[in-house]
């Protein structure tokens, strides 16, 4: 009997971690298509910032509710850089180089564009979410 | 407390990019940066921490597959 309540407690908390687990993993995905809008503003508010700085800043605005994956971080900034919204420079700091990225001028309007894109969103989905039933 | 890491430990962070096959030095760079103010903010908050230790913490925050 005894053995059977340390499985059902075991299995209990088994269930627990898997619920908590797919909730972050469908915050995340919910997240993850704002990405690319979030890092733009940052950029835009921000002048120049280097990788670990936009993960900071995003997990303290957000008050660790979102925070950026590097996984996701990169390859984001490497893309836009690819397609010349985004431009960097290098720059030593301290025993270390930095290197640090702006927003170019297409990345102004990319930024503007990326902007109401999401509030059209959000605006969307306050629809759906908001109506109540007639 | 704020914890500096010295020269030869950046260079060991360079060296574990190039081992993780990252040659590109311009990523590098931006990979060093990055691990050196993980680690730094971690000894910083908790001082008892190993270098290599934290860096090993800090890695696996790049997921199961690391930099690639």
């Amino acid at each position: 009997m005894k053995k059977s309540n340390g499985y059902s407690c075991l299995s209990f908390l088994c269930i627990k971690i898997l619920i908590v687990f797919v909730i972050n993993m469908k915050t995340n995905a919910l997240y993850k298509g704002c990405l690319e809008p979030i890092l733009l503003k940052l950029l835009k508010e921000n002048t120049r910032m280097y990788g670990y700085e936009i993960t900071q800043k995003v997990k303290e605005i957000t008050t660790g509710s979102l925070v950026i994956t590097e996984g996701a971080l990169y390859p984001l900034l490497h893309r836009l850089e690819g397609e010349e919204i985004l431009s960097s420079e290098i720059e030593m700091n301290g025993n270390r180089p930095r290197k640090y990225y702006s927003l170019t001028a297409k990345g102004d309007l990319a930024e503007v564009a990326a902007t109401h894109s999401l509030s059209d969103f959000i605006k969307t989905m306050n629809l759906i979410l908001l109506t109540k039933k007639a | 407390m704020k914890h500096e890491l010295t020269p030869a430990q950046i260079a060991y962070l360079f060296s574990f990019c190039r081992k993780h096959f990252i040659p590109y030095y311009d990523l590098q760079i931006e990979l060093v940066a990055h691990l050196a103010h993980a680690i730094e903010h971690l000894m910083g908050e908790q001082p008892q921490l190993e270098f290599e230790e934290t860096l090993a913490a800090v890695y696996r925050e790049f997921g199961a597959t690391g930099f690639r």
